[in-house]
């Protein structure tokens, strides 16, 4: 059948409640449309990689956790050792000593930041 | 990877092999509804490369809610469904994405691929009538893919989007009466 023929008979089937099966088969021959070839290979092909996907994620995920409790885990030693330092240096743990100027004068700090 | 000994398989044999673990049955249910799922995924999102996207991905959906499937529908109006929801989110997706960034308002993402037809009268009508589609709202686009592309009865066409015969019959008529004049356009 004619092309025109077809359109013309879809712009037709407009008027009315369209026929279900000719209406199907005039803009099926119109448009057939359908995937390209190797459709059902690619789909396939997402499973599976889906697949690996969630399992790479999931690797990720783990190893990223153990690295982060490592380094939280050393971070934490590092700042307990550091305080335990400060506290036998310095005998307390006041703001000062933790800022190293405990055993500074006020009026020192001002010389050293003036040079005065 | 279709294996032959599933073809002519009923939907449901298909279905268990599935869920038993048998890959080539589900290669052969994609290769039965390929054509049904291509004809909504472009009827309504145009001939694309982003339409072989969302019909695999319609596919792999379909692939893990296989064991929610209780047939008490056909296998085709599951698919169905599947395919027409994950469309009309595409198109949603679409919409947020060119008023955020384009502020077109607009989907025309689509393409029709003419330069191997030989028959280039068909080729014409092809363009006009998938033009015509596009310019639909996507909620009339819908119907006339349902009711005109597919061939589903107003009845069916109501049950796979969900809603009331009413709606789907006023829709029908306004998008019917859109098209016809696009159409008449390019006469």
């Amino acid at each position: 059948m004619k092309s025109s023929e077809i359109k013309k008979r879809i712009i037709g089937s407009l008027d009315k409640e369209p026929d279900n099966e000719q209406s199907a088969a005039d803009m099926q021959e119109v448009l057939a449309w359908d995937f390209s070839e190797g459709f059902e290979e690619r789909v396939l092909a997402g499973l599976s990689n889906e697949g690996s996907e969630v399992k790479h994620e999931y690797e990720f995920n783990h190893n990223l956790n153990l690295v982060f409790y490592r380094v939280a885990l050393t971070a934490a030693a590092a700042i307990i050792f550091l305080m335990l330092s400060i506290f036998l240096k310095e005998g307390s743990l006041s703001f000062d000593s933790l800022l190293g100027m405990s055993d500074g004068y006020s009026e020192s700090i001002v010389c050293l930041l003036t040079g005065n | 990877m279709v294996n032959e000994s599933h073809k002519g398989s009923e939907d449901e044999v298909l279905v268990k092999a599935v869920l038993n673990g048998d890959k080539s049955a589900f290669s052969e249910i994609v290769s039965r509804y390929r054509r049904m799922v291509a004809r909504t995924v472009k009827g309504m999102l145009g001939d694309t490369v982003f339409s072989e996207d969302i019909g695999q991905e319609v596919f792999i959906k379909l692939y893990h809610s296989l064991s929610g499937f209780r047939g008490e529908a056909r296998l085709s109006t599951y698919i169905q469904k599947i395919a027409v929801n994950m469309t009309l989110n595409e198109i949603k997706r679409r919409k947020r994405f060119f008023s955020t960034f384009i502020h077109k308002g607009n989907d025309e993402l689509y393409e029709v691929d003419i330069a191997d037809e030989n028959n280039t009268e068909r080729a014409e009508t092809r363009e006009i009538v998938s033009k015509a589609l596009m310019t639909l709202d996507p909620k009339f686009r819908v119907i006339v893919t349902m009711r005109m592309l597919q061939g589903y009865s107003t009845k069916e066409t109501a049950e796979i989007l969900n809603l009331p015969l009413g709606t789907v019959l006023s829709r029908l008529s306004r998008a019917q009466e859109q098209l016809k004049e696009i159409l008449k356009n390019y006469e």
